[in-house]
């Protein structure tokens, strides 16, 4: 434990400015978008699409809403998974080797720190998007926002980071993370305008999800924690072999 | 294993695709600093690999203060110091801010030490490692090192670059550490004049095996360039010659036994040698037309 705080500590040390500037430009995103949506019931902009559109998923207040916590989500995530290059760039890697602890360790407090990032910006991301619908006094969809999270957690973090140790942190990791989001975006839209074209219904699919999101969250919470630990072994062969 | 040895090394073999460090045999003993030579390239860092148990070995044993480097890993590395050519820390952080995170890694972390030589090597504290200097990032290092009671300290040319100026301070600062007689310097270069300033012992090594391994002084004792014509050469027994070296004005001949040499070749003119000679003469030989 004492190995895992001194790693994290590093990490904020070495990432003061990105974590201030990250943090500041979050609050104030999650700032507008809840001002964005409170003005919603005067007749803001978010009134004029909702009522183009009539779509109650595509309206610009949910846009908003949504808005804080993607981009908690991507910038901080996306600047702790920066310190893989970071460290084997500057050597930390091989200076980790003359210390007491397992790759094993190293790998688990990296995986546990991009985690507990992912988690702690997402949970601001969903107050951020509860407040807005709660000031702009709609209907708020709490089991799409944690099946939301709970697959972003899946993809982002866990099958992500040893991509990022295989590739040595260098630019091709974030090529091929980008990539991978892209085709997983690909393969949803796939699904959504085949399922509008055959005879699967959508509706009930989704509405299947909302009255079983409980059970379904725990579900893939428990494949997040075995993936994390597959993870994490991976994580830590690939480190073991790259500092050799 | 011998309770006087800090280090002791015996059969240590890997081989890599191209490279095979081969059945590396040597002692370091107890309060005495071990200069590790050779070119570049020669195995000196693949050896250090092996002590830390980065690379795994094929085969041979390494044992360090008596424990096992691969059984007792965890038990001995809290003891182990390594400097390394490159300043293994983030460019971000500030020696202060470094001190943060180094105390949460070593059990027997000593603060005021580190600021004492901080201090003594005239380090700003806050200021970030990227504006540093070679020579300062070196100091930094030294510093981290010698501040968590490590009783073995491996250099892996940690020297190199630096001016003569910043490294007569480093030498310093090892004389004091193997002071106590507990403590041991490793200390790989190839910078041979640091080596024979303060190396108690020395050990050469070339394309992964040891050529040679003995105390420093005895080494420069034994070995003598005897200046001879190239047709006296053959007047030499053979295996008094490590090599030997053409030039327009004759040959130069390593000899690896002087007294016995200046006894049996009296009227040649027999020079002491460095240990810049001795390598070259060592890893030269019979690799061409002016060397035999």
């Amino acid at each position: 434990m004492r190995y895992a705080v001194a790693f994290i500590r590093k990490d904020i040390y070495y990432l003061r400015k990105q974590l201030i500037i990250a943090a500041c430009s979050v609050v104030g995103f999650t700032i507008f978008g809840v001002l964005f949506c409170g003005s919603y019931k005067y007749g803001n902009l978010a009134k004029l699409l909702e009522n183009d559109c009539n779509d109650t998923y595509m309206t610009a207040t949910s846009l908003f809403g949504v808005l804080p916590g993607v981009l908690c989500l991507l910038s901080l995530g996306v600047i702790f998974w920066g310190t893989v290059s970071n460290d084997r760039r500057n050597g930390w890697y091989m200076f980790t080797s003359t210390l007491p602890v397992s790759k094993r360790l190293i790998a688990v407090t990296k995986l546990g720190e991009i985690a507990a990032v992912f988690v702690i910006s997402g949970v601001i991301g969903v107050v951020g998007i509860l407040s807005c619908y709660t000031v702009s006094g709609r209907d708020i969809a709490v089991n799409d926002i944690f099946i939301m999270a709970d697959v972003l957690l899946f993809l982002l973090i866990f099958l992500l980071l040893p991509t990022f140790y295989f590739f040595k942190g260098r630019e091709t990791a974030s090529f091929f993370t980008f990539f991978l989001m892209y085709i997983t975006a690909d393969i949803a839209t796939a699904v959504i305008m085949l399922s509008m074209k055959s005879d699967l219904d959508l509706q009930k699919a989704m509405t299947f999800l909302q009255d079983n999101a409980a059970v379904i969250s725990f579900i893939l919470i428990a494949v997040n924690i075995a993936v994390f630990a597959v993870s994490a072994a991976v994580s830590a062969k690939i480190l073991g072999k790259d500092v050799r | 294993m011998s309770q006087e040895n800090a280090l002791e090394l015996r059969g240590v073999t890997h081989r890599f695709d191209g490279f095979t460090l081969d059945n590396v045999s040597f002692d370091v003993p107890k309060g005495s600093i071990m200069g590790f030579v050779g070119q570049n390239g020669a195995g000196k860092t693949t050896t250090i690999r092996s002590i830390l148990n980065i690379l795994h070995n094929d085969s041979g044993t390494i044992k360090i203060y008596g424990f096992d480097s691969v059984n007792d890993e965890m038990k001995i590395k809290e003891d182990i110091a390594v400097v390394f050519d490159e300043l293994p820390f983030p460019d971000m952080l500030t020696p202060s801010s470094l001190e943060k995170v180094l105390k949460g890694l070593y059990k027997k972390w000593d603060g005021t030490r580190y600021y004492e030589l901080l201090d003594r090597f005239s380090l700003p504290r806050k200021k970030k490692i990227h504006d540093f200097s070679r020579g300062m990032k070196m100091k930094l290092q030294i510093c981290a090192a010698l501040s968590h009671g490590a009783k073995l300290l491996i250099m892996d040319e940690a020297t190199s670059g630096l001016d003569p100026v910043v490294r007569s301070e480093m030498l310093d600062i090892f004389l004091e550490f193997i002071g106590d007689e507990e403590h041991t310097v490793l200390m790989s270069s190839h910078i041979t004049s640091d080596i024979e300033k303060i190396a108690d012992s020395v050990t050469f090594i070339d394309g992964g095996k040891i050529l040679l391994s003995g105390y420093t002084s005895d080494i420069l004792a034994d070995h003598a360039v005897l200046k001879c014509s190239e047709e006296d050469i053959s007047k030499i027994a053979d295996e008094d010659i490590v090599s030997v070296r053409l030039c327009d004005f004759g040959a130069d001949v390593m000899l690896r036994n002087r007294t016995v040499s200046e006894e049996n070749y009296d009227g040649y003119v027999i020079n002491r040698t460095t240990l810049d000679e001795i390598l070259l003469f060592y890893v030269k030989r019979n690799s061409g037309k002016e060397w035999r």
